[in-house]
């Protein structure tokens, strides 16, 4: 299934609730206390196994009650503004401490949305960045995922979580 | 006073370096992951620890376990994404006195900060 639905009329399965609700709210979370930056839940797609990625993905590998993958994808722009937001100075180039930022952003928002899911024994691993325009993350088969679209003061974003055992 | 800063972010050492700078602190050493936040320690003891919890090496949880286990009672901040009830009480158990989750906001760290920092 490859519909987009704006989460204001979309009728969401217990099952996609349990992951998209977390989510929303924590990665709305990260950005406002950590950047002072509004965002804002543009659109939801679910059960996608590809789909192009902005200019910087972190993902976080998710073991024992669930298993998959959470990726946070960020536009070149968005990135840049959050380094500055965080470091003082605009960087030029997607460098080490865009990676660190894009790697730290997708720690917080997989940990706090795990914690919400509300199913024990979640674990998480460390941080992976990938760099470069036109990157793709496939997803494991057989995984269910749920792709959220957010705006920001900066540009857009996406979280994505593809997960098996929900 | 001198205050060691764990996390294997560089961008969260950063943003927590700049609060401690705030409240008068500039004596700090900083550690990329839980062996070399250990090894810091043991090559010069510090005055106040702020370690997050999943980094490689080592974790934050192993730092806590094995500063404890050297007599120390220094101070220690775990300042991580785990928020799990069970978490908190397991890093309390091991011997940390306080503890912030990721995210935070400003002030919420510098309050954490104003509990144990003295200069």
């Amino acid at each position: 299934m490859i519909a987009q639905t704006h989460p204001s009329i979309i009728e969401l399965s217990d099952k996609r609730k349990k992951l998209i609700h977390p989510f929303v709210e924590c990665t709305k979370n990260v950005f406002s206390m950590m950047l002072n930056w509004e965002t804002e839940l543009i659109g939801v797609f679910s059960n996608e196994k590809f789909m192009s990625k902005y200019d910087c993905s972190g993902l976080i590998g998710v073991s024992g009650a669930l298993r998959g993958t959470i990726v946070v994808s960020l536009d070149q722009d968005v990135a840049f503004a959050a380094a500055e937001a965080f470091l003082g100075t605009k960087p030029l180039i997607i460098d080490e401490e865009v990676v660190d930022m894009v790697g730290e952003l997708t720690n917080m928002i997989a940990g706090a949305g795990k914690d919400r899911i509300g199913i024990p024994g979640i674990l998480l691993g460390l941080p992976t960045v990938i760099a470069g325009k036109g990157h793709s993350v496939w997803f494991d088969h057989g995984a269910h995922v749920e792709i959220l679209q957010f705006s920001s003061p900066h540009g857009p974003l996406t979280v994505e979580i593809g997960v098996r055992g929900l | 006073m001198k205050v060691l800063v764990a996390d294997d972010s560089g961008i969260m050492r950063k943003i927590i370096i700049r609060s401690l700078k705030a409240v008068g602190v500039s004596d700090i050493v900083e550690a990329a992951n839980g062996q070399e936040a250990i090894d810091a320690f043991k090559a010069e003891p510090v005055d106040l620890i702020l370690t997050d919890w999943n980094m490689p090496e080592k974790s934050g949880l192993d730092v806590v376990v094995e500063i404890r286990a050297m007599g120390s009672q220094v101070p220690i901040i775990m300042v991580t994404t785990e928020a799990q009830k069970g978490q908190v009480i397991a890093a309390i158990q091991a011997g940390v006195n306080d503890y912030l989750t990721k995210p935070f906001e400003a002030d919420d760290l510098r309050a954490k900060l104003d509990k144990f920092v003295t200069v």
